[in-house]
């Protein structure tokens, strides 16, 4: 039987697989991807309990559409912005990005 | 009676005056000194004809000052025999020696401001003889301190008159500590500041306790009147002016000490130890005093421990018991003291010189100085029928009626000390103004009037003040019974007074036979007894004892302290606290990578410490 | 083991399994088409919980637009210098902290207590479509405004222009 644990666990383990991408990678454009890991992981998250819990409005399929389509728009966004980043500096590496420093 | 409060809050009012606006005022407003201890003098009068008609008794006054707590501290008065007599004493003499300084000071550059510390000093001085509580007493002598301050270092350009009255701050500094913890004890254990009270409730306290207490008030007045060992500032204060020398340091504020200890004599009486110490520190005192001055050369500084060792007999005569011997000799020596110095002041202005070695037949050029110096000297050592004949013939008296073991062993010394002042007395007058007159003091020329005025005055005083101590019918009681009661009247006993006065006279005889007819040489003396000799001119090392004490102790324990302050506040809290957070925020700012994924690390990891704090350590903790 | 078990287990691997690949190849090609197949995973995940018309909006969007255009930029941002590592010097704290939060979310699970069971239900893509466009009007409208938005913005900032 699948109980809400296994989701919540499957959940955790796919956010947390997208954190250590998001924190790893040099890349910006795989630390995007792993941003669209853990979106997903809250996305599985908020349909488990729309199905195990919520048996009238299912509010939290509403909610991962919502998820998704900003996720979306924030991916072309981001993209963009990497892309203006890359003229500038021909590099998309996160590295290069330390303007705050000390 | 109630008027007596004007006394000093005129000399206050003075010194006010003068400080402000003193430039603009004729004479830089020295005038006003005058003023204000006239009418202090004035009030004596007025007082004394209240008391001689009302008769003896103490009349006291006060208001409240201020509250602390549910302590009430008054200022106020009394007005017994005994302050009524150091009333007219310190008025008389601040007022002749002021007028004195008109002549002696003249042409001098801050002329007024001599005047106005003279006028605090005066103020100072009657609010100790007039005070009712010791709080007030306790104030008023750090003012008469003060005034000694500022006028023993009125020269200040001079280096060795800045030291000499640091000197003097610091030493009588030492005694008015023990003043001080002392009125506290009293404070603490009585819960009253007024002398009234404390008396009163003096009798359930323990011996050892009063003991204890008498013997920190004594230290007070060591220090104020030139006790063994803190007599080491009298002689150094002469860096002051001459008439400065004269009141403060002869007849007024040296005289605190001995009047203290008489005020405080109710609590005193209750102790017998302490007056033991008080008795024997005197005699100490007057014998170190009387052997010094027979080497000093400076003829200001015999004076100076003449003045010592007199202070000692007058604590002498305390300790045994009389304070009507103690303050009649007071009053004659302030007198005689006084003209004494005015004497040497009027020398210093007239031959310009304070060395006796370079000074001699003086007499022939300042004949009214030499007059009155004589009848200085005569007096204080104790020729009838001068008024230091008397005063010293009470203080031996006193000395005797003690009976026991101590006080005749101290009786036959005291008679030694009469025999040595008359002896350096009489080298001090000899010296100065018998023999051969010197080419170069030829110009040598007598004081001006308004000089040579009050040293007459005084003369006369010295000469005629004795005979207060004699009942006269029914005009006067008698000095004794006027401060003490019918009990104390003066009594002569025929074999001590004659014992006195022949050691006066063998006194002066030495001194005549040394120093005029040459027929001692005392360079051969100081040579056969050279140890003595270097004894005495080295002031018995006492002075070597206290620059060891303040190298060795005083300064190492400064040095020690500065070190702390250096290393540990200094170096450690104000530096070391800065350092300490200029030197983190250099190692912290390493966490501004600028790297935005450097904070999200931070930010994971934060969150996980949380979850863990607060699923493991708040459990365990609450 | 049920069918749908199975079903939840498999694809709980390819969903597994491509977030590795995401966040482990040194290939960033292979990155981008590990996403794919992990966000595939998802859509089946979806598929077990009844949520059919969510794995479709899932397999379309994610999989028909957004691996696109991630792929465009791969390929626009094409880096010639990347020989480098394609992890930080970090990357050991970060699997550190990466782990930590796991086990404080499993320890969380763990201590929840929610009910079991699995109803059959009917499909909800009507229930959930009317709650769309009269609960959730606003922010499906709102939504639509962000996507408009999102869409002028990536316009303007790609455009190709001296201005930096």
């Amino acid at each position: 039987m699948i109980t809400l644990a296994h989701l919540q666990v499957l959940s955790a383990a796919l956010f947390c697989v997208g954190l250590y991408g998001v924190l790893a990678r040099r890349n910006a454009v795989l630390i995007l991807l792993a941003i669209e890991l853990m979106l997903n992981a809250v996305n599985i998250n908020l349909i488990g309990f729309a199905a195990f819990v919520d048996h009238e409005q299912f509010v939290g399929q509403v909610l991962a559409i919502f998820v998704i389509t900003v996720a979306a728009a924030e991916v072309g966004l981001a993209l963009a912005v990497l892309l203006r980043l890359y003229r500038s500096r021909a590099s998309v590496r996160v590295d290069d990005l330390n303007m705050l420093k000390w | 009676m109630e008027w007596a409060w004007l006394a000093p809050a005129l000399n206050f009012a003075a010194f006010g005056l003068i400080v402000l606006g003193g430039r603009r005022l004729p004479g830089q407003g020295a005038f006003l000194a005058i003023l204000a201890i006239a009418g202090a003098f004035g009030v004596f009068w007025y007082a004394l004809a209240d008391f001689l008609g009302r008769g003896t008794g103490t009349y006291a006054f006060s208001v409240t000052w201020f509250k602390a707590g549910n302590v009430d501290v008054p200022w106020g008065m009394v007005l017994d025999p005994l302050a009524l007599v150091m009333l007219g004493l310190v008025s008389f003499i601040a007022l002749v020696i002021q007028v004195y300084s008109l002549g002696y000071m003249a042409g001098e550059e801050r002329f007024g401001w001599y005047f106005a510390v003279h006028a605090l000093f005066a103020g100072a001085m009657l609010a100790v003889v007039l005070a009712d509580n010791l709080l007030l007493l306790y104030v008023a002598w750090e003012l008469v301190g003060l005034g000694s301050y500022l006028l023993i270092g009125f020269w200040y350009e001079r280096r060795s008159a800045a030291e000499a009255a640091k000197k003097a701050f610091v030493t009588t500094r030492l005694g008015d500590v023990g003043l001080l913890i002392g009125i506290l004890l009293l404070f603490k254990l009585t819960g009253t500041f007024q002398l009234s009270g404390v008396f009163a409730q003096a009798r359930e306290l323990s011996t050892g306790v009063l003991t204890a207490a008498t013997l920190l008030i004594f230290l007070g007045a060591m220090g104020k009147s030139a006790q063994f060992p803190l007599h080491v500032w009298l002689p150094d204060a002469m860096e002051g002016p001459t008439p400065v020398s004269a009141l403060i340091h002869a007849a007024t504020m040296v005289a605190a000490g001995v009047y203290l200890v008489a005020r405080a004599f109710p609590l005193f009486e209750l102790a017998p130890a302490t007056l033991v110490v008080v008795a024997l520190v005197g005699l100490v005192t007057a014998g170190i005093g009387a052997t010094l001055a027979l080497v000093m050369t400076d003829l200001k500084r015999v004076l100076a421990y003449s003045t010592v060792s007199n202070l000692g007999l007058m604590m002498l005569a305390l300790g045994a018991g009389s304070i009507a011997a103690a303050i009649f000799h007071l009053v004659a020596h302030a007198f005689s003291k006084a003209l004494l110095f005015l004497g040497a002041g009027s020398v210093m202005h007239g031959a310009e010189r304070t060395d006796v070695r370079e000074m001699g037949g003086l007499r022939l050029r300042m004949p009214l100085t030499a007059f009155s110096f004589a009848v200085g000297a005569l007096s204080l050592a104790g020729f009838p029928p001068l008024s230091g004949f008397f005063s010293k013939d009470e203080v031996l008296l006193a000395v005797l009626g003690k009976g026991g073991v101590v006080f005749p062993a101290i009786l036959v010394v005291l008679l030694g000390i009469v025999f040595l002042s008359a002896l350096y007395l009489a080298r001090a007058l000899l010296l100065t103004f018998w023999g051969e007159l010197k080419e170069e003091n030829r110009h040598a020329h007598e004081a001006a009037g308004v000089m040579a005025v009050p040293m007459a005055l005084l003369a006369v005083g010295a000469a005629a003040v004795g005979f207060l101590a004699l009942r006269v019918g029914s005009l006067s009681p008698g000095f004794g019974a006027f401060l003490e009661g019918e009990g104390h009247a003066f009594r002569i006993n025929p074999a001590l007074t004659l014992a006195s006065v022949a050691a006066a006279l063998g006194g002066f005889a030495l001194g005549y036979a040394v120093y005029q007819r040459h027929l001692f040489s005392p360079q051969r003396l100081a040579q056969r007894y050279s140890f003595l000799h270097r004894l005495l001119v080295n002031k018995y090392y006492v002075d070597h004892a206290y620059q060891w004490g303040i190298d060795r102790v005083v300064l190492a324990f400064s040095r020690g302290v500065a070190l702390f302050d250096r290393l540990v506040v200094n170096d450690g809290g104000v530096n070391g606290t800065a350092d300490t957070v200029r030197v983190s925020g250099l190692r912290l700012r390493y966490l501004q990578s600028g790297l935005v994924y450097n904070y999200a690390l931070g930010i994971v990891v934060g969150v996980v410490a949380v979850a863990l704090f607060w699923w493991l350590v708040i459990p365990r903790v609450l | 083991m049920t069918p749908s078990l199975f079903l939840f287990y498999a694809a709980s691997a390819l969903t597994l399994g491509g977030g590795m690949g995401v966040v482990a190849t040194r290939n960033v090609v292979y990155a981008a088409l590990s996403l794919l197949a992990s966000l595939m995973g998802v859509a089946g995940i979806y598929l077990v919980l009844f949520a059919e018309f969510l794995a479709l909006v899932q397999v379309l969007i994610y999989g028909g637009a957004i691996v696109i255009v991630v792929l465009f930029a791969l390929m626009l941002t094409r880096l010639r210098e990347l020989g480098g590592p394609m992890e930080h010097r970090q990357w050991p704290l970060a699997l550190v902290g990466a782990l930590g939060l796991f086990a404080v979310l499993a320890a969380a699970i763990a201590r929840t207590g929610v009910p079991q069971g699995l109803e059959r239900m009917g499909p909800p893509v009507a229930k959930v479509g009317a709650s769309l466009f009269s609960q959730w009007a606003v922010p499906f409208e709102a939504a639509s405004v962000l996507l408009l938005v999102a869409l002028i913005g990536a316009i303007v900032l790609a455009r190709p222009g001296g201005r930096d």
